[in-house]
């Protein structure tokens, strides 16, 4: 099964198996010109979570320096996606943040205010 | 033996009918083959991949006589295509065929082939009418995007097809409108440039004679535009701007930047990315004298976010006196927005402060944005922050937090557009020369919006501005 990936010269998007983990990695900056590709991307990824029946997927940010509100709102969209899904195939995601990006920390945490139980923010 | 020692030319000699009757040595080894053509036809010798060189060949070998045939095709020896120029020349009784690979960056008909290519994208998708005309103003070749500018129709006012323009004297086809352009073309003018106006429409003629060393004029290039459609373009343009400038104006007018608060010194600087911007800010005083601080920044940038914008001061005047605390009210704000946009999808930030009476006691909420950051003598104090985004789901609640701060001197509201924009080398400005920036102002009197913008300025350098910048600094005036 093909998982989606995403490279361009600011920003890629990543999604890995290791060890019947999946983890989708975002690298670089997510500015306005990332908007369009995510906007189809992270449906296509949700649809491949719920075909495979994932309980969960890591969201990698460690290396992502910089994503604006517009992408943000994409993220909103997809734990909004989640929580429509029916319950018993609902998944995690568990975002690993870069704790000197401030950014991170501020976003992520309103993120997770919407959906405490689907959204987990590290550290 | 080769006959062109050094020269990677290969020769075949042919009969009259122009079947092959030798294969010299200088072709079988450019080649690496070809004894096995002898016999055959030269036409067989052509690529199937190239039926436009096979035509070419032929309609040039039917009217061979004492010319010189020279040809750029592609041919096919001992199964693999080869881009060659072919000169054919006749010697006596017999007939000579030259046989040059040229599908090297230095060979010139390698450069011909490409330069052809090249000439024909450009003919093919440009937005000017070209033409390209003989010494005798005959249309040798033009492209589509000419002959629609144009509109040639007979004296009888019959359209002609594209097709009847090739080998047409131009000149003879214009309208008596264009009469200045035919008297261009007739004259041979070297360079012109002309202004045609025929029913209701304005075109443009350029006109440049192509010469070649020795030869002299060879052809002349006319290009051909409608100014009516740039100009109609430039009007749309024109409105488009006038209806920012009065967006502008609007959003102007929603942010009033000049507020007044007793004891308090309010500085407010606003920096949209364009003419509009996502970013809003307002400062009211409470019938208790609570003087509340809103701050929000819409996504995206540019009219959308301004209209985002207009809704979301629209339903935060509602509710902004209606005596709840920061956090009640950004989840009454974002109650309001869900139930009557959701489907607009106004995802936004924002931060509300409230500064009590006596100036001590700062309370305040914040959803997805930047926390206060309060200054103590010079030292900077980062409030807390903290929950969800507005406008996406509803039923939000808000964290709060309060506190009593007797002896601040300056607490900044600002928009992630400040800490957030970039130098050349994809740094960010950051906290902490924001906070320098904020220190230095404080120290030295000047006006803080001020001193930080000027400081971005030059971190930025010639950075384009990414974000809509704003930015609130308060400070309590001393009695």
């Amino acid at each position: 099964m093909t998982l989606p990936q995403y490279r361009d010269r600011d920003f890629s998007l990543e999604v890995v198996e290791d060890g019947g983990t999946l983890t989708s990695k975002f690298v670089g900056n997510a500015d306005m010109a990332a908007t369009g590709p995510l906007s189809e991307l992270l449906p296509q990824l949700h649809d491949k979570l719920i075909e495979r029946g994932a309980r969960e997927l890591a969201v990698d940010f460690q290396q992502l320096e910089f994503m604006n509100s517009a992408c943000l709102k994409l993220f909103v969209n997809w734990i909004v996606q989640i929580q429509e899904t029916p319950a018993d195939q609902q998944y995690k995601l568990m975002f690993r943040s870069n704790p000197e990006l401030r950014w991170q920390r501020r976003s992520l945490q309103a993120l997770a205010c919407f959906a405490s139980d689907l959204v987990l923010v590290d550290p | 033996m080769t006959r062109f020692p050094g020269l990677p030319i290969g020769q075949l000699t042919l009969d009259a009918q122009f079947r092959i009757t030798a294969v010299d040595e200088a072709f079988i080894v450019l080649f690496e083959g070809g004894a096995e053509l002898v016999g055959q036809s030269l036409d067989d010798l052509i690529s199937e991949r190239d039926r436009r060189g096979a035509v070419a060949l032929s309609n040039r070998l039917n009217s061979f006589r004492d010319d010189i045939i020279d040809l750029a095709l592609v041919i096919n020896v001992a199964g693999i295509d080869t881009y060659v120029r072919l000169r054919i020349v006749r010697q006596g009784e017999e007939v000579i065929a030259y046989v040059e690979p040229s599908d090297s960056d230095n060979s010139l008909t390698y450069e011909l082939a490409l330069a052809r290519q090249r000439w024909s994208a450009l003919l093919q998708r440009s937005d000017e009418g070209i033409v390209l005309l003989s010494p005798t103003g005959r249309i040798l070749q033009h492209n589509m995007r000419f002959f629609e500018l144009m509109q040639f129709s007979t004296r009888h006012g019959i359209t002609l097809a594209e097709s009847a323009l090739e080998g047409r004297q131009l000149a003879t086809m214009l309208p008596r409108a264009f009469q200045t352009l035919a008297d261009a073309l007739t004259h041979g003018e070297d360079e012109f440039l002309l202004r045609l106006e025929i029913d209701g429409r304005t075109l443009e003629a350029e006109g440049r004679t192509l010469r070649l060393p020795l030869r002299g004029r060879i052809e002349t290039l006319l290009l051909m535009r409608d100014l009516s459609e740039q100009k109609q373009i430039a009007d749309r343009d024109a409105v488009i701007q006038k209806d920012l400038e009065q967006a502008a104006k609007f959003q102007t007018a929603l942010l009033d930047q000049r507020i007044r608060m007793p004891g308090l010194g309010i500085d407010i600087a606003y920096r949209p990315l364009h003419r509009v911007g996502g970013d809003l800010f307002d400062v009211t005083r409470m019938s208790d004298g609570t003087v509340r601080l809103f701050i929000a920044d819409a996504t995206g940038h540019g009219v959308t976010a301004a209209l985002s914008t207009m809704l979301i001061k629209s339903e935060y005047d509602a509710i902004k006196l209606d005596g709840e605390g920061p956090g009640a009210t950004l989840t009454a704000l974002n109650d309001r927005i869900t139930r009557s946009y959701l489907k607009l999808a106004v995802m936004f930030t924002a931060a509300i402060v409230d500064i009590s009476p006596d100036r001590r006691t700062i309370r305040h909420a914040c959803g997805g944005h930047p926390g206060p950051v309060l200054w103590h003598d010079s030292t900077p104090i980062e409030l807390a922050e903290g929950g969800p985004f507005l406008g996406a789901i509803s039923k939000q609640v808000y964290p709060e937090w309060s506190a009593s701060h007797p002896q601040w001197s300056s607490l900044l509201l600002l928009t992630d557009g400040v800490t957030e924009a970039r130098d050349p080398e994809g740094q960010q400005f950051g906290e902490q020369r924001l906070y320098a920036s904020v220190e230095e102002a404080l120290q030295r009197g000047k006006k803080v919006t001020a001193n930080v913008l000027a400081h971005l300025d030059a971190f930025t350098a010639s950075q384009h501005q990414s974000d809509d910048i704003t930015l609130l600094v308060v400070q309590p005036e001393l009695s």
